[in-house]
């Protein structure tokens, strides 16, 4: 009998401490799920420390720019093609969107931009071109390094290029860019690889 | 075996189920923990996008050039 009531004792203290084991377990989960609710009840005075933890992520709405396939119509030395809906002196299907960069974080990122082609190796040929341009998609979302001016093409190289010194979260810029194809480029499936580097600003 | 040794088997065999039950969660929870701390500890975030187009002979230009 008494055996038995020991036991018993036993078993409800191990049960006790599993339970407790589990609540121990769903403050952890509440915390995580929840971290920035807060709750209490200030008698006077009081001070809030709220720590936000930093988000640093940039996204690309789409990954791809692909004008097809086409040519260079009539006799014509070169043609023109760009990602503004634009497709001058070939029969390209137009594109009327480049690539849209989201800082998706809640910190300002500093952008940069490689290609792992530039226009020669890209295309080919006599004076061909391959040249970017960086916009604003939301009004001052990105704030440029001296030298640097949103809105115009500048030319491609295989060199790492700052092209936002500052770009705010939650905002857009688009990259579009405007290819000169001569008429002895390169002749296929012609592709150059382009990498948009992101950190926080320091 | 009488009641009071079918209580005891039946209360250590809750107490075994919370103790799993707590053991997944903890895991759980540092398993989230870890792969959030992986994410903010990435030093050169990059995104990679393709350019790309096919280029097809102009009039007068033989199939083998380029």
């Amino acid at each position: 009998m008494m055996k038995d009531n020991l036991l018993v004792a036993v078993s409800l203290v191990v049960i006790v401490f599993s339970i407790g084991g589990l609540i121990s377990s769903y403050g952890l989960v509440v915390e995580i799920v929840s971290p920035n609710v807060l709750t209490g009840h200030a008698t006077s005075t009081g001070t809030i420390n709220v720590t936000i933890t930093e988000n640093v992520l940039a996204n690309l709405t789409s990954s791809n720019v692909n004008w097809g396939t086409g040519a260079i119509t009539g006799e014509n030395s070169n043609a023109t093609i760009d990602t503004l809906g634009n497709i001058s002196r070939g029969n390209w299907s137009a594109l009327s969107s480049g690539l849209v960069i989201k800082n998706e974080g809640n910190v300002a990122l500093v952008l940069d931009f490689q290609s792992n082609k530039n226009a020669t190796n890209f295309i080919g040929g006599t004076s061909s071109s391959f040249k970017y341009m960086i916009t604003n998609v939301d009004s001052g979302a990105c704030t440029p390094p001296d030298g640097f001016v949103l809105g115009t093409f500048y030319e491609t190289n295989t060199s790492t290029i700052q092209i936002c010194d500052s770009f705010a979260p939650n905002e857009s810029v688009r990259m579009d860019f405007e290819l000169t194809i001569p008429s002895n480029s390169n002749l296929g499936i012609l592709s150059s690889t382009i990498t948009i580097g992101y950190n926080k600003v320091t | 075996m009488n009641k009071k040794q079918r209580l005891a088997v039946i209360l250590l065999i809750l107490a075994i189920i919370l103790s799993v039950i707590s053991i997944i969660i903890h895991v759980a929870v540092n398993q989230i923990e870890d792969s959030s701390g992986d994410n903010s500890g990435e030093e050169n975030p990059v995104l990679q996008g393709t350019i790309q187009l096919t280029v097809q002979p102009s009039e007068g230009r033989p199939n083998d050039e380029g």
